[in-house]
């Protein structure tokens, strides 16, 4: 999945750069620099500090914060589409701890795609959807300690569902 | 933190993904290409509906692609008699292409039916929203006479033709 999605963010960053010379070329808007923030389970498969460590499953849905121009979005959702993946609908409505890190995964000429810092995303998973996420998050918990228990306490999660 | 309870949780959580039933679920789903994994599973071309709804007891996004996988790969379901009511339920809501339709097992019906609709990496399959359904008609000679005469007129099937018809219409 990572090298898919590299492929894809690779592809998206040219896309970008051509409609950045057409805009200029033909006089229109188009606001080029974009930042995705990669989230969800799609954030944990490409990262290996993890996917080393936890048997990781997916739907194949793409959970994201887009901050760039409409056509990026779109163009985005299309690339996925051929590679058998879905732009979530509701992306817009994950939550993520107010501390969360976020690190770099991919860096193009515009576009510049950011995935969090594991715990993060495992908190955000413990706390808003715990029971798709039992499996993984008791692993998490073993892997991760009293980091990760002390972040689901802060924000009021039911850590005591994961060792029932 | 209870590391000991933490252990003894992951113990049994490791032997129910050792079975080969969890297995052989994972395998079929990954390699049809409704789920992903960081994980190679074995492939055999067949599905158990009844070991797919045990083996979503520990992981249950099964159930969220399970409507695609039975409506998808119908060929491949050994069981169809085991899919409980309420599923059934969600596939007929799913055929008829309703937007709206009951959860199950805490999967939305959202979820479930947006997979049913996706395209997927086995070319045979078709999104549902895309998928014909057989419907029976009876005209009268002269009524197919001209519907013969139409199709053939435009190079069309007279499948083709009505639907050539029908979609014009209202403009």
């Amino acid at each position: 999945m990572k090298e898919i999605l590299e492929k894809i963010f690779k592809q998206l960053d040219k896309e970008i750069i051509k409609r950045e010379s057409e805009a200029r070329e033909q006089g229109f808007n188009f606001r080029a620099e974009t930042q995705i923030k990669l989230l969800g389970q799609m954030s944990l498969l490409v990262n290996e500090s993890i996917t080393t460590l936890i048997e990781l499953n997916a739907t194949r849905d793409v959970d994201s914060y887009i901050q760039s121009e409409y056509w990026v979005e779109k163009k985005f959702e299309s690339l996925l589409k051929k590679e058998g993946l879905l732009l979530d609908k509701d992306r817009n409505l994950i939550w993520m701890p107010e501390e969360t890190i976020f690190k770099t995964f991919f860096t193009g000429k515009y576009l510049t795609v950011l995935i969090p810092e594991p715990i993060y995303c495992l908190a955000s998973k413990a706390i808003k959807a715990k029971e798709k996420n039992k499996q993984l998050i008791i692993f998490a918990l073993l892997e991760y300690g009293d980091k990760l228990e002390n972040l689901i306490k802060k924000y009021n999660g039911e850590l005591e569902f994961f060792y029932e | 933190m209870n590391k000991e309870r933490l252990r003894k949780k992951i113990e049994a959580l490791e032997k129910f993904k050792q079975d080969p039933r969890y297995q052989q679920v994972m395998g079929f789903l990954i390699h049809k290409g409704l789920l992903v994994a960081n994980r190679e599973y074995g492939f055999e071309n067949y599905l158990n509906i009844k070991d797919a709804l045990w083996a979503a007891k520990i992981e249950a996004r099964i159930i969220e692609v399970l409507p695609a996988a039975i409506l998808h790969f119908p060929k491949s379901i050994v069981d169809p008699e085991s899919i409980p009511k309420k599923l059934q339920v969600v596939l007929e809501n799913i055929k008829d292409g309703s937007k709206e339709g009951e959860d199950y097992k805490g999967l939305k019906y959202a979820d479930m039916r947006k997979w049913a609709d996706i395209p997927l990496k086995d070319k045979r399959t078709k999104p549902i929203s895309r998928k014909k359904r057989q419907n029976n008609f009876r005209f009268r000679p002269e009524v197919l006479a001209k519907l013969e005469e139409y199709s053939k007129n435009r190079g069309l099937t007279k499948t083709e033709a009505l639907e050539d018809l029908v979609m014009k219409w209202g403009g």
